[in-house]
């Protein structure tokens, strides 16, 4: 079931919020020490929240799509009262006394919080094998990785314990994740989801979104999260748009841009052809489908590695006295961080400007881009590197090889299932557009979405 | 190539000494990568970072 068609049932009153949130309950408690989503469960909050959703409904006080769903958030947003660990030991007992702002908007809007999930550390990495909560499993394949580094969030989605939980994403680690775990994961336009009160990794490279199970219900949910907020200096006022797509939304006269070079590179069997499909299908709903050329995509990622590495090591400098409770491969990022010179930052951030200058060029030719989001589908757990016919890769670079760069520009991007690969595990379709378009991107992977066989994971 | 046993000694980073065998190939790979495109950079482009001088203006 997804949050509208929720939203429609409790509206009909052929549910409650309060069995709703007790499902959610009923499901965490039977399936989370097979996962490993969640790392805090929130009981009475979505008890009392949900009993206060029905009150008001019962009383005629609708706060739109989101009122009496239960929700999570990734343990990276910070909760009044309720320890938020970033998935550290170094702050396992760190309980805020405010809300971050999504967590403020979410209950605004009515939206149950039934716990906090699971991740990679420090929001660090790709696997969400957490060392000290347990690495969270891919329900399609328990013996899988679920992406990063919110795979807490994406699998409680995909297993059917919440309708939507927040990601956050600072090279990938939304859509990642929601490729690999059959989702809907939405990057929205840096500055359009407030970044207040959500522990860092990266100043200029965090962007907070959905994980979903349905394009329109990762639509609602930043309807309610979108705007101004003067907590966070680099939230952009630019107006709120509507981004509920229309029923059967047209494509006529979309340009998509099918990148010619980099995007269809190194990727496993049947990537490029489920996103050919894809474009295809855009085709037919009348859109034009013409190939692009991108510029080096892989100096942009080298260049984003950079910035990354630097401020999220300022980020964490100041608790580097405990680097001994930090997991192996976050503590290694952290002190390469350390040892970067402040020249080749600057010079990152000049490259930056450079890059984002050239790759906008790309948006005179094509509205939006086609591209894979991960170059294979989930791998095995404990696997480390990818093998391709011209020599291996890091696990964690080829994973995040097709998402990183866009993140540098503060660009959108949505990720959508498009297809199973041969062992029968979900490939994701990213469609990237330029600033603020939103919108857009979410009435393509609409129309994408209805037209695509529907993914979801076995039984559980 | 930097030697970044000294550097981690020279700022006092306190970075294990088998934790540095292992970032160094991955770093000096970054650190020359970067170094390669920094020709491309014309004299007068400016880093990407944001300030305003007036508080009120930012954002």
């Amino acid at each position: 079931m997804t949050i509208l068609e929720a939203a429609h049932a409790l509206r009909t009153r052929r549910v409650c919020s309060l069995e709703l949130a007790r499902q959610a309950l009923d499901r965490i408690q039977a399936l989370n020490d097979r996962l490993r989503a969640f790392i805090t469960v929130t009981e009475d909050l979505a008890l009392q929240q949900a009993r206060q959703a029905d009150q008001e409904l019962e009383r005629g006080h609708d706060r739109g799509p989101l009122h009496g769903i239960p929700v999570a958030v990734k343990d990276v947003y910070a909760t009044r009262g309720i320890r938020t660990t970033c998935g550290a030991r170094i702050f396992a007992d760190f309980v805020p006394d405010f809300d971050a702002a999504v967590v403020e908007r979410l209950a605004q809007a009515g939206a149950v919080l039934v716990g906090k999930t699971n991740m990679h550390e420090l929001a660090y990495g790709i696997t969400s094998s957490n060392p000290r909560y347990g690495a969270v499993r891919n329900p399609w394949d328990y013996q899988r990785l679920p992406g990063g580094s919110s795979g807490g969030s994406a699998a409680a989605v995909a297993a059917g314990m919440v309708f939507m939980a927040m990601g956050s994403d600072t090279g990938g680690s939304i859509r990642i994740p929601a490729a690999w775990c059959g989702l809907v994961g939405l990057k929205p336009t840096f500055g359009r989801i407030s970044r207040y009160g959500v522990l860092p990794l990266d100043f200029s490279l965090d962007h907070m979104g959905p994980l979903a199970r349905s394009v329109r219900d990762a639509a609602v949910t930043l309807e309610a999260l979108a705007g101004h907020d003067a907590r966070d200096e680099t939230s952009s006022r630019r107006p709120v748009e509507q981004y509920l797509p229309p029923q059967d939304p047209s494509l006529a006269g979309l340009r998509i841009g099918l990148p010619e070079n980099f995007y269809f590179e190194r990727v496993g069997p049947g990537v490029a052809e489920a996103v050919r499909n894809a474009a295809r299908l855009a085709e037919q709903a009348g859109a034009v489908v013409a190939p692009v050329r991108v510029p080096d995509v892989a100096a942009m990622n080298e260049v984003s590695r950079v910035i990354l590495l630097a401020e999220a090591a300022a980020v964490m400098q100041p608790y580097m006295n405990r680097r001994h409770e930090l997991g192996e491969d976050v503590r290694l990022l952290l002190e390469q961080g350390l040892l970067l010179p402040a020249t080749d930052y600057l010079q990152a951030q000049r490259l930056r400007r450079m890059m984002r200058d050239e790759f906008r060029r790309v948006w005179k030719q094509a509205d939006c881009l086609f591209t894979p989001t991960t170059p294979v589908s989930a791998p095995p757990l404990g696997q480390s590197r990818l093998e391709w016919e011209d020599g291996a890769e890091d696990l964690r670079i080829a994973a995040t090889r097709l998402v990183r760069a866009i993140n540098m520009f503060g660009w959108p991007a949505i990720s959508l299932p498009c297809g199973l690969d041969p062992q029968g595990l979900p490939l994701g379709l990213q469609i990237i557009g330029p600033p603020f378009s939103e919108a857009r991107l979410l009435r393509v992977a609409a129309a994408l979405e209805a037209a695509l066989p529907r993914f979801s994971p076995p039984d559980l | 190539m930097p030697d970044w046993k000294l550097i981690a000694a020279g700022l006092e980073l306190e970075i294990p000494e088998t934790d540095l065998d292992r970032i160094s190939p991955p770093l000096e790979g970054l650190h020359s990568r970067l170094r390669s495109l920094l020709p491309s950079i014309p004299l007068l482009v400016e880093p990407l970072v944001s300030f305003r001088s007036d508080p009120e203006e930012e954002a």
